[in-house]
């Protein structure tokens, strides 16, 4: 058993260490506290600005023939009600709570990337921003929160309307890209000793899950995002009919990401759920395995669904059945889940505190949205309801349901931990009635008005109609709700200054986030615990003092820098001591370099726009230099008798985690592109081209000789001692192939004149960007050896060759890809 | 230290790893995408004189063999669960991941199943 070190000297170094600056330079600060809360109020405020823009929707169809707004503004008021709810809300706020929780659940003192993940709330922020300006300014987008073509094309959208949208969105979910690489790497391998996957909280499956989705999920989006933006910026016909576009590959794309988004939204909620419910049940989650299986199976359905958003559209009866199965799957293993926390709540002695009432909303209004989602999943059932006020009732059920109360129950739950101050448990109930009454009241009509045959997105309807009534309801209802919201937030704001002191773990939880002071310490835990099962805080009552008193893991004092440990993915072996970096300009500094690049974009200022670009490529060099080692990492006592080299010397460190989860982003964007060429190439009307890309065979040659080279540098052992012949191989290989690429280019002609044209030039600008990059790569590592020759680790080769190695496979596939349409019918 | 006395991770290798772990899925989403986008080409590409028949044939045979892949993948990972059961084995973490893994084949062996049934249904090609 460890010594106790001076206990208050430990934790003054920890804090030392570790704490963020305070005034105006806190705004440098990176550590995962910090940015979970911004994340969470940056989301709030954005939730305030929602609502705001849903009262003003319930205003308008309060009445028919209503003259409250006209229909331009009506329709950038429910465009950007959709777009600021499902972008910049909702998952912002699941994201920051998982910033906020999750290092403290799994035993870590901060997340894997702590400057990656206060760029991702920069970009958030910026991108919200773009969008929040465009409003102010009337300029909000106005074709839908799915931005449907040709509605939000140049012909019908002329104005810079969609164009904020597009840029905007794509702006933040870079954020969420960002945010899903973090937490994988984390979750992964940021565990306590001992903390295997079998003994993970089930909020970790859950978020791992859901970063898995967002990096297979949002790519679709972006890929589609892009085209549009070439499309209006440049006329390349990707969704232009009469030029081999179609409307179509738009909805594809964005359905692609939009329904698995869905999932996205409900299964963070959901773990906050899995978390709370044995809680107040007091008793562990029934079903460990089983809801670890659903969860796992939603994941991978609910990529499965994305054409029921299209049943209306014309697909082969065969496809569409193909769906329709999948959709009503998914049910399945949402129903394990629900009858898991059923089985927990029942078998446990149930404590009916205030989260608990919020979680027993969550449980009846979820339900219910969940059986019109089988209602809908039903094809003959689909087309009758589709566009109709019944689809709204539907979502608002599933997203608010599934979403907004488990929130609202977490954060009541986790209230005490962040402040130190228990809520209110009148204003906390009485909100509650507020919301649940005026919800129902709100959604529950609008399932008849859609029966009756109201469609979505009209501002104005006749007298006749028969849909006064329940409209009024609905309305009423809405701003029930609205008052509810206010309660709500009254209560946080006021709780922060009277609230009673909240005892130590004042829930009797046994998750380990509450094995620390409220709020808590900058370090999270003065040592670190060795986990023994699934609630560490029910196994062993007195963690808390062991870890308090220094005696875990990580107890050196003065610890010289951040450090953390890193886990092996499956037994939860330590394996290395992780450096972490401390407070830095450099994400606001990359952040505003790409905001300036995407803002160039949005007002056409494309030497500006490439000037950013350049300038953010320039910041992340030195963001990595700057964290490089320069110096043999030394051993670290990380207990008595254990020494645990430095991350960058420990094979699958969390840098190489993190590089592989950015790379299956990237290959989900791509095999979006290549769905988009088969799709225009078998779907589109207007095929052929007028001349396909004919590369001359000496061209494709060096192209393909060069991208085969730059793969087998990647595979190639990585080793420290031949680093300068690999890199300068690489660099090589990499600028023979960038010249390649910019020859094809020029034979692409006019790129304005077919859709075909059009995506071999996306494709070959994808090809050019990953060969940039990696040139840039192959450049900074021989910069590397040349200064720091003898700090150099082989995990820094294994981290750059995936890169490498993906460039040359994915571009052997495309230039194949390319070779193989010509011709085509 | 305190609870040093727990140490011995790697006394269960015979875990399995994540991907394993949900092989059973992955097999799911191939099928998924090998039926959607082979009735897409089929329809285009197979001439139509031949086309429902040969189109469904071969979709069914591709149906097929992703189900008998999902059903190799949950009987080992059963066998392993029976296994680490018969021998009495109380490592957690192996029996843990095991069991997952057994739940997550023999679901989405249940997913392939339903999501290749309306071959049996619908003709293919029919617009």
């Amino acid at each position: 058993m460890r010594e106790a070190p001076d206990n208050a000297a430990l934790h003054r170094a920890l804090d030392e260490h570790w704490r963020s600056p305070q005034g105006w330079r806190g705004w440098s600060a990176v550590n995962h506290t910090a940015m979970g809360r911004r994340f969470m109020v940056a989301a709030l405020c954005f939730f305030l600005v929602g609502g705001v823009l849903a009262m003003l929707i319930r205003a308008q169809l309060a009445t028919s023939h209503s003259g409250f707004l006209d229909s331009e503004l009506y329709s950038q008021i429910f465009t950007m009600h959709g777009t600021v709810m499902m972008f910049l809300f909702a998952i912002p706020m699941l994201e920051g709570f998982a910033f906020y929780l999750l290092p403290k659940m799994l035993g870590a003192r901060d997340l894997a990337f702590p400057r990656l993940g206060a760029y991702a709330w920069w970009c958030y922020l910026f991108g919200g921003l773009i969008l929040m300006v465009g409003m102010a300014l009337g300029l909000a987008p106005s074709s839908g929160w799915f931005m449907y073509t040709p509605l939000s094309g140049r012909q019908y959208t002329p104005g810079i309307n969609s164009d904020i949208w597009l840029i905007g969105i794509t702006f933040a979910e870079i954020s969420a890209l960002c945010g899903a690489v973090e937490l994988i790497a984390t979750i992964l391998k940021m565990r306590a000793p001992g903390m295997s996957l079998a003994r993970m909280p089930l909020f970790a499956w859950y978020m791992l899950v859901t970063a898995g989705m967002i990096l297979v999920g949002f790519p679709p989006l972006i890929l589609g995002s892009i085209l549009l933006e070439l499309e209006r910026a440049f006329g390349l016909p990707f969704f232009t009919v009469e030029l081999g576009g179609d409307n179509l590959l738009w909805q594809h794309l964005f359905w692609m990401f939009g329904h698995p988004e869905v999932y996205i939204i409900f299964l963070p909620a959901a773990g906050l759920v899995s978390t709370m419910i044995p809680t107040f049940a007091r008793h562990p989650i029934v079903g460990h395995a089983w809801v670890v299986n659903g969860v796992v199976a939603m994941g991978f359905l609910s990529f499965g669904l994305w054409v029921h958003h299209m049943f209306t559209v014309g697909i082969p009866q065969l496809s569409l059945a193909f769906f329709s199965a999948a959709s009503m799957l998914v049910a399945v293993p949402t129903a394990i889940q629900f009858f898991a926390w059923i089985a927990t709540l029942w078998s446990g002695s149930v404590r009916l505190r205030l989260p608990m009432l919020y979680l027993g909303g969550f449980l009846v209004i979820f339900v219910l949205g969940g059986l019109t989602g089988v209602m809908v999943a039903l094809i003959p059932f689909n087309v009758q309801v589709h566009d109709t006020h019944f689809i709204v009732a539907h979502m608002h059920y599933v997203l608010i349901g599934g979403a907004v109360f488990p929130l609202m129950a977490a954060t009541y739950y986790w209230m005490p931990h962040l402040s130190g101050r228990m809520p209110s448990a009148r204003l906390g109930s009485t909100a509650f009635w507020f919301v649940f009454a005026g919800f129902n009241l709100t959604f529950l009509p609008m399932h008849l008005t859609g029966l009756l045959g109201m469609p979505r997105r009209i501002f104005v309807y006749a007298e006749d109609s028969g849909w006064d009534t329940l409209n009024l309801l609905s309305s009423l209802g809405g701003f029930i709700q609205a008052i509810g919201f206010g309660i709500f937030l009254l209560d946080i704001v006021l709780h922060a200054r009277k609230g009673d002191p909240a005892r130590h773990n004042p829930w009797s939880a046994g998750t380990l986030e509450w094995a620390m002071p409220m709020p808590p310490p900058s370090y999270n835990f003065a040592s670190i615990p060795e986990i023994r099962g699934r609630y560490p805080l029910w196994d062993e009552p007195e963690l808390n003092d062991d870890i308090e008193e220094g005696r875990m893991w990580l107890a050196a004092c003065p610890p010289p820098t951040r450090q953390t440990l890193s886990v092996d993915v499956i037994t939860g072996e330590p394996r290395s001591v992780i450096h972490l970096p401390g407070p830095t300009w450099m994400p606001l500094y990359c952040g505003i370099a790409t905001a300036v690049f995407f803002l160039a974009l949005l007002f056409k200022g494309y030497a500006v726009a490439l000037a950013g670009a350049a300038v953010t490529v320039l910041l992340f060099a030195c963001w990595a230099w700057q964290l490089a080692p320069k110096g043999r990492p030394p051993r670290v006592d990380a207990s008595p008798g254990i020494d645990l080299p430095g991350h960058w010397a420990a094979r699958g460190s969390p840098g190489w985690w993190g590089m592989a989860c950015a790379l299956a982003a990237d290959a989900t964007l791509l095999a979006s592109l290549i769905f988009g060429c088969l799709f225009l190439n078998l779907y589109a009307p207007n095929w052929p081209p007028p001349h396909w890309l004919e590369p001359a065979p000496w061209l494709a040659g060096i192209l393909a000789a060069a991208l085969a080279g730059l793969l087998a540098t990647a595979l190639a052992r990585p080793a420290a001692s031949r680093a300068i012949g690999l890199e300068a191989a690489a660099a090589v290989c990499a600028a023979v192939a960038l010249a390649a690429v910019v020859l094809l280019v020029r034979q692409v002609g006019s790129p304005s004149q077919h859709a075909y044209l059009a995506l071999m030039l996306v494709v070959l600008i994808y090809m050019g960007v990953h060969l940039g990059a990696a040139l840039i790569m192959s450049l900074y590592g021989l910069c590397r050896r040349v200064r720091h020759s003898h700090a150099v680790c082989d995990e820094e080769l294994r981290i750059a060759s995936l890169w490498t190695g993906y460039t040359g496979l994915s571009g052997l596939g495309l230039l194949a890809l390319m070779l193989l349409m010509r011709g085509s019918p | 230290m305190k609870g040093s006395g727990m140490r011995g991770w790697n006394a269960s290798s015979s875990s399995p790893g994540v991907w394993r772990a949900i092989a059973g899925f992955i097999v799911w989403a191939s099928a998924f995408v090998v039926l959607y986008a082979g009735h897409a080409l089929g329809c285009v590409y197979v001439p139509s004189s031949i086309q429902p028949a040969t189109v469904t044939a071969a979709l069914v045979v591709l149906w097929a063999v992703h189900m008998a892949a999902g059903a190799a993948l949950a009987w080992r990972s059963g066998g392993r669960l029976r296994l680490l059961r018969h021998d009495g084995d109380c490592r957690v973490r192996a029996r843990f991941m095991w069991r997952a893994a057994f739940l997550i084949d023999a679901s989405a062996l249940g997913a392939t199943f339903v999501t290749g049934l309306p071959l049996l249904a619908f003709p293919a090609c029919h617009p």
